[in-house]
């Protein structure tokens, strides 16, 4: 895991853009398809995050389990 | 002849005694065969059995049953029918995303951020289930 102050930096951000991004799908409605693409998206950014955080930070579980998310975040782009 | 009445009448009441529990099973034999048509329920002009049934509608009788079997058994309006119902192509391919990427994203969220990241990927997986749902 990675050290305290990252994790909650990090999650605070994936938060607000989350709340962010619902609510711009309440007000704006955009296409299923955009608000789809956004929420791969985000959580494609979200574990980017924790890999670099990671490799930064020497923590090798962490940067495995980003790794592993990351390349079946993309393959679901795919299927 | 007092005799003779005597034992007709006693035939005809016990006749009607043993014959009573029968009467409701007959006439309900008697009503099956009435034709279908006489029961069906009028539905408003724009309806089409075609159309694009929405999550909430899944599970009516003639998804899984015959009209004749819905007819005959309470279902002439269609309702729908408490039991398992297939998933179409929408939903499985909906379903799909959660069970792979969505656990995955939950267990590295746990792994790499701890507790508030295994939250967030869980919000992130529900909320793109709603959205591909509805």
């Amino acid at each position: 895991m990675l050290s305290q102050n990252q994790s909650r930096y990090l999650t605070t951000i994936g938060f607000a853009l989350l709340a962010l991004l619902f609510a711009s799908d309440l007000l704006l409605k955009p296409p299923k398809e955009l608000v789809l693409l956004a929420i791969d998206c985000l959580s494609a950014l979200y574990f980017t995050a924790t890999l670099f955080v990671g490799l930064k930070e020497r923590k090798k579980g962490a940067v495995v389990a980003s790794a592993v998310c990351l390349i079946i975040i993309i393959a679901s782009f795919f299927i | 002849m007092k005799k003779c009445l005597l034992s007709i009448v006693s035939a005809a009441l016990c006749l009607s005694l043993v014959m009573t529990p029968f009467v409701p099973v007959a006439a309900a034999y008697a009503d099956e065969g009435s034709p279908a048509e006489s029961s069906e329920i009028y539905v408003g002009d724009n309806y089409d059995e075609n159309y694009d049934i929405s999550l909430f509608e899944r599970g009516r009788c003639t998804d899984s049953y015959s009209k004749a079997w819905c007819d005959s058994h309470g279902f002439a309006n269609n309702r729908t029918v408490p039991h398992k119902v297939k998933l179409n192509v929408k939903e499985e391919s909906c379903l799909r995303d959660p069970y792979l990427a969505g656990t995955a994203e939950v267990i590295a969220g746990l792994v790499t951020t701890g507790p508030g990241g295994g939250l967030f990927a869980t919000a992130m997986t529900s909320c793109r289930l709603f959205t591909c749902m509805f």
